[in-house]
C-alpha cells in the first residue's frame, strides 16, 4: 500500500501523459478535417491577402510539428492560444465558461446527492411495497427521459404556465449588465460581494436547468443505491448488528450506507466529469453561457486552439474528479487500498 | 440522523426553490427607461475596429462611423455623407478630397480630425497588408486640421470603399494604440451614437447612448440597447412573445404566421443583399460544358425555392450583382425553370437521357441550403441527373473547395453578400482567374471577361458611363457562360414589439440594424 502522497503525485504523472496523448490525437486529427483557419480567422468574407496576413499573425505557415510543440510551450506557460472564433486568448474565455458550467454541474449533482441517496434508501428500506415501486419506475424514467425533452417541458410548466420560474439564462436583465467578477463563478461572486438580491435572482435562474441536468443522475444514483444497500444490508455483519440490537436507523445510515456508496460515487464522478462538456443541449435551451456552448461553437467552428484547451480541460477534470472520488472512497472505507 | 438530516434537506431545496421565485422580482416585462432589448444570433468575433469582418458589425455599425454611409439600395443619393460632408474627386479619379465634419468627438473624448482619419486608414492597411478595399490608397495628405486628400495608385469609388460595412471605420487614438485585451474586455474608441458600456462574450453586448454624439439626442432615441445573444430561435421567438425581448432577430421567415397571430408583435421584412449561389465546377466533366450548365440552370426551380426559403418573400436573383446595387443589370437574361428547354441542351450538348452524377455540398449551419438543396436534387433527377447531397460545416466545405478542382464539388451552394454598394468588386472575387481559389468555387476562368471588367475598373470614376457599358457587357458574357446559377436574393425579417417605433431597414448593410432612429412608441 503506498502513501498518499505518492499515490497523488503518480496520478498526476498519469494526467500528462494522457493529456499529452489526447492533445497530440486532436491536433493532428484536427488538421485532417478540411478547413482553413486563417480563413476563419480572417472573418466572414476574406479575401486572399487578408487571409495570407491572418495565416502569417497566427503562426499557420509554420509545419504542423512546429506548431504542436508550439502548442505544447504554450500550455506550460500559459499561453493556449487565440480562439480563431472570439479572437481572444483561449484561456481567458475558458475562464470565462467554465466557471458557470461547473457552478450548474455542482448543483445538479448535489441535488442527485440530496435526493437520490435518501429516496435509494428508503427504497431499500421499503423493498417490494408501493414507495419502492415508485421509486424504481421514477429512477427508471429519470434514466430513459432526454434531458433536452425534460428541459423544454420544464420551462413549458414552470416558465410557460405556472409563471412561477425564469425560460432561460442566467440572470435577470435589470442585472446583467453590472455583474461582480472576482472568481468568475456567478454565485459565489453574489455572496462575495454581498449582493443578495442578485444572489437569489441567479439561484432562481439555475433551480430549472439544475433539475433538467440532475435528471438522469437522480435515477441512476437512486436505483444504484436501492440495489448496493439491498445487497448490503442482507450481508452477515448487518445481520449481526440487528441481533445485536443496534438502532435501525444507526444500520442504514452508518453501516449500510457507508458500504454502499463506494460505486455510487465512482459512477457520479464519471457523470460529473461527463456533465462539464455534455449538458451542452442543456446549456443551450436554457441560453446558458458556459463550457458545453464554447465547445460545440468551437466545434462547429473548427476553432481548433479552442477545442484542444477543452480537450485539456475535460480530460484533466475527469483525472481530478476520478481521484477526489477515490479519495472519497477511501476516507468512506479505509479497507481500501491504493 | 443521517437520513433524517437528508430528508430536509431535499424538502428544503424543493420548496426553498419555488419560494425563491416568487420573493425574487422577474425581470421587466416591458423595457424601460429607454432601454432596448434585442435577442440575436451576432456573436462578436473582434471589437478591434481594424480587424472586424464578421456578425460582431451588427453593434459596431452604431458604434462606429466611416467617413460615407450607404442608403438603402436604390436610393438617391446612394452614398451620403457621415463623417465627411462632402467630397470631390479628380477627373482621372486618382485624387479624392474629403472635407470632415467639425466638432466630431470619439468616444473618449478627442476630436476627429484628419489625422484620425489618417491613422486609421494606415493602420487598417498595415495590419492587412494593404488587403483591403483600400488597397487603391498610395498616399494621404492633409492640408488642413479637416480635410483628407487621398492619392491613389488606380482609380476606384473610395465614396462606396467608405462606406463599406467592414475596415471602413474611423477610429480614435485608443483603438490604435490598446493592446487586444483593452478591446477583448469591450471597449471601443468610435464616432457612434452609441459606445460599448459592457460585454459579456457568447452572452450580451450593452451599448449605451455617447453623450456628446454629433447627431445630438433631440427627440426621443433608446438611450440603452442590450442585445443578447441566443443562437437559438425558439427561445428568442419565447423571449419575444413573453416580453422579454422588444426584437428578435433570429426567428426563421417560416414562423411569419405565428407572429402575425400575435397582436402585440409586428414583422419586419424587407429587401436584403444577401444572395445564394450555386456554382458549377466548370473544371469538370460534364459541367466543363457550356450547354450542360445552361441546361441545369433551367431545371433549377426558382420559385418552390424562394417559397421553401424565404416564404415566396424573395426575388430570384438577376445575374451576379444584387438588386439596387452598381452595376446591377435589369436587362440580363434570366434562366427560369422550363424542363423541356433544359432536355433539349442537354441533348444538345449529347446527353439526351442525363446519364451522369454530380456532388452537391451545403453548408450544415445554413438551414435554407438544407432545406431547398433536395429540390434541385429532385428537379434534376427529371433530366436523368443524380445528385449527392453533402452537408457540411461550412469551414470544411469551403477548404474543400479551394483544393484541386478535379476532385472537388460539382455543386457548389454558397449564401454571400457584398461588403459595400459598389459591388463590381464580386465580379472580380468571384468570377475572374485565380491562381489560388478563394471564392472562385466554379474555378471559372475566361480572359475576355477579365479583360472587360479591368476595364471597366479603370473607367468607373473617369467615364462611369462607358464603365457601367462595359459591367453589363461582362455580365452579360457570364450569365450566357453560366458558371453559376444565380437562386434568389433573400430578404431580412425580424420581429419587434408593437412598441418599438422608427424600425429602418437597410439592405446596404447586412446584419446591421441602426438603433439612434428607433424609439419607444
Amino acid at each position: 500500500m503506498q502513501s498518499l502522497p505518492r499515490y497523488v503525485l503518480e496520478r498526476i504523472g498519469y494526467t500528462l501523459i494522457l493529456i499529452l496523448g489526447i492533445t497530440l490525437i486532436t491536433f493532428f486529427l484536427s488538421h485532417v478535417v478540411p478547413s482553413d483557419p486563417a480563413a476563419l480567422y480572417a472573418g466572414a468574407h476574406p479575401q486572399a491577402a487578408q487571409i495570407a496576413a491572418a495565416r502569417h499573425r497566427l503562426g499557420l505557415d509554420q509545419p504542423l510539428y512546429i506548431q504542436y510543440l508550439l502548442f505544447l510551450k504554450g500550455l506550460i506557460t500559459g499561453n493556449w492560444g487565440l480562439s480563431l472564433r472570439t479572437h481572444n486568448p483561449v484561456l481567458r474565455d475558458l475562464v470565462t465558461f467554465f466557471p458557470p458550467t461547473l457552478e450548474l454541474v455542482i448543483a445538479a449533482t448535489v441535488l442527485a446527492l440530496v435526493i437520490g441517496v435518501p429516496v435509494g434508501v428508503y427504497a431499500s428500506a421499503h423493498p417490494n411495497g408501493i414507495v419502492d415501486g415508485l421509486v424504481r419506475i421514477l429512477g427508471a424514467s429519470l434514466l430513459s427521459v432526454p434531458a433536452f425533452w425534460l428541459a423544454l417541458l420544464l420551462q413549458i410548466v414552470f416558465f410557460g404556465h405556472l409563471h412561477l420560474l425564469p425560460l432561460a439564462g442566467d440572470v435577470s436583465s435589470q442585472y446583467s449588465q453590472n455583474l461582480p467578477s472576482i472568481t468568475g463563478f456567478p454565485l459565489l461572486d453574489a455572496l462575495l460581494t454581498g449582493r443578495f438580491s442578485l444572489f437569489l435572482d441567479e439561484l432562481d435562474h439555475l433551480i430549472l436547468p439544475a433539475f433538467a441536468l440532475a435528471a438522469y443522475p437522480i435515477g441512476l444514483v437512486a436505483r444504484m443505491t436501492r440495489a448496493n444497500m439491498l445487497d448490503t444490508l442482507s450481508s452477515d455483519f448487518i445481520l449481526m448488528a440487528r441481533a445485536n440490537g443496534y438502532p435501525v436507523r444507526k444500520i442504514y445510515s452508518r453501516y449500510a450506507l457507508k458500504n454502499a456508496i463506494g460505486a455510487t460515487l465512482t459512477v457520479l464522478g464519471l457523470i460529473f466529469a461527463f456533465s462539464l462538456t455534455g449538458d451542452f443541449f442543456i446549456e443551450l435551451i436554457f441560453f446558458w453561457q458556459g463550457l458545453g456552448i464554447y465547445a460545440v461553437n468551437s466545434i462547429q467552428y473548427l476553432d481548433t486552439p479552442a477545442i484542444l484547451a477543452v480537450v485539456v480541460i475535460v480530460a484533466t477534470a475527469y483525472t481530478v474528479v476520478n481521484l477526489i472520488v477515490d479519495l472519497l472512497r477511501r476516507a468512506i472505507d479505509p479497507r481500501i487500498t491504493m | 440522523m443521517l437520513a433524517r438530516i437528508l430528508r430536509i434537506g431535499v424538502g428544503v431545496l424543493t420548496v426553498g426553490g419555488l419560494a425563491f421565485s416568487t420573493l425574487v422580482p422577474r425581470g421587466a416585462q416591458a423595457s424601460a427607461n429607454g432601454t432596448l432589448r434585442v435577442a440575436t444570433t451576432a456573436a462578436v468575433t473582434t471589437w478591434d475596429p481594424a480587424l472586424s469582418s464578421s456578425t460582431e458589425v451588427e453593434y459596431m455599425a452604431n458604434v462606429y462611423q466611416g467617413l460615407t454611409y450607404a442608403g438603402p439600395p436604390g436610393s438617391k443619393p446612394l452614398i451620403r455623407p457621415q463623417l465627411a460632408t462632402k467630397w470631390k474627386h479628380s477627373k482621372n479619379g486618382l485624387t479624392w478630397t474629403f472635407s470632415l465634419r467639425h466638432g466630431v468627438r470619439f468616444h473618449d473624448g478627442t476630436l476627429m480630425t484628419a489625422k484620425s482619419v489618417i491613422n486609421s486608414i494606415n493602420h487598417i492597411n498595415k495590419v492587412w497588408n494593404n488587403g483591403t478595399s483600400w488597397a487603391p490608397v498610395k498616399s494621404m495628405t492633409a492640408p488642413n486640421k479637416y480635410t483628407v486628400v487621398f492619392h491613389l495608385s488606380y482609380p476606384a469609388r473610395l465614396d462606396y470603399i467608405a462606406s463599406a460595412e467592414y475596415l471602413s471605420w474611423i477610429f480614435g487614438p485608443k483603438a490604435l494604440t490598446e493592446p487586444a485585451s483593452w478591446f477583448a474586455a469591450g471597449h471601443d474608441d468610435g464616432t457612434g451614437p452609441y459606445e460599448l458600456s459592457n460585454y459579456q462574450p457568447d452572452r450580451q453586448v450593452v451599448l449605451k447612448a455617447f453623450p456628446k454624439y454629433w447627431g445630438g439626442w433631440n427627440g426621443s432615441h433608446y438611450k440603452t440597447i442590450v442585445s443578447s445573444i441566443i443562437s437559438e430561435s425558439a427561445v428568442q421567438q419565447e423571449m419575444v412573445q413573453s416580453g422579454q425581448a422588444d426584437i428578435a432577430k433570429g426567428i426563421p421567415i417560416n414562423e411569419l404566421s405565428s407572429i402575425k397571430s400575435n397582436p402585440s408583435l409586428r414583422a419586419i421584412i424587407g429587401p436584403s443583399n444577401f444572395y445564394y449561389l450555386l456554382y458549377f465546377n466548370t473544371k469538370r466533366k460534364p459541367l466543363n460544358k457550356v450547354l450542360v450548365r445552361q441546361a441545369l440552370s433551367y431545371a433549377i426551380p426558382y420559385q418552390s425555392i424562394l417559397k421553401v426559403a424565404t416564404a415566396g418573400r424573395g426575388r430570384q436573383s438577376r445575374g451576379p450583382i444584387p438588386y439596387g446595387l452598381y452595376p446591377h443589370d435589369n436587362h440580363l437574361k434570366q434562366y427560369t425553370y422550363n424542363l423541356a428547354k433544359a432536355k433539349a441542351l442537354l441533348k444538345k450538348a449529347g446527353f439526351p437521357h442525363g446519364g451522369f452524377n454530380l456532388n452537391l455540398t451545403y453548408a450544415a449551419e445554413n438551414t435554407a441550403e438544407a432545406q431547398y438543396a433536395p429540390l434541385i436534387k429532385e428537379s434534376f433527377a427529371k433530366l436523368g441527373v443524380g445528385v449527392t447531397i453533402k452537408s457540411l460545416l461550412f469551414n470544411s466545405q469551403w477548404a474543400l473547395a479551394k483544393g484541386d478542382p478535379k476532385s472537388a464539388q460539382d455543386l457548389f451552394l454558397l449564401l454571400t453578400w457584398p461588403s459595400y454598394d459598389d459591388d463590381w468588386i464580386d465580379l472580380q472575387v468571384y468570377y475572374e482567374c485565380q491562381k489560388t481559389t478563394t471564392w472562385n468555387m466554379a474555378y471559372y476562368c475566361n480572359p475576355t471577361f477579365d479583360k472587360m471588367t479591368n476595364k471597366a475598373i479603370k473607367l468607373e470614376v473617369s467615364n462611369p458611363k462607358k464603365a457601367r457599358l462595359l459591367f453589363h457587357q461582362a455580365q452579360a458574357l457570364l450569365v450566357k457562360q453560366a458558371p453559376v446559377a444565380w437562386l434568389y436574393q433573400d430578404v431580412t425579417f425580424f420581429v419587434t414589439d408593437k412598441q418599438v417605433a422608427g424600425v429602418t431597414l437597410n439592405a446596404s448593410y447586412p446584419f446591421v440594424t441602426f438603433y439612434y432612429p428607433m424609439h419607444p412608441a
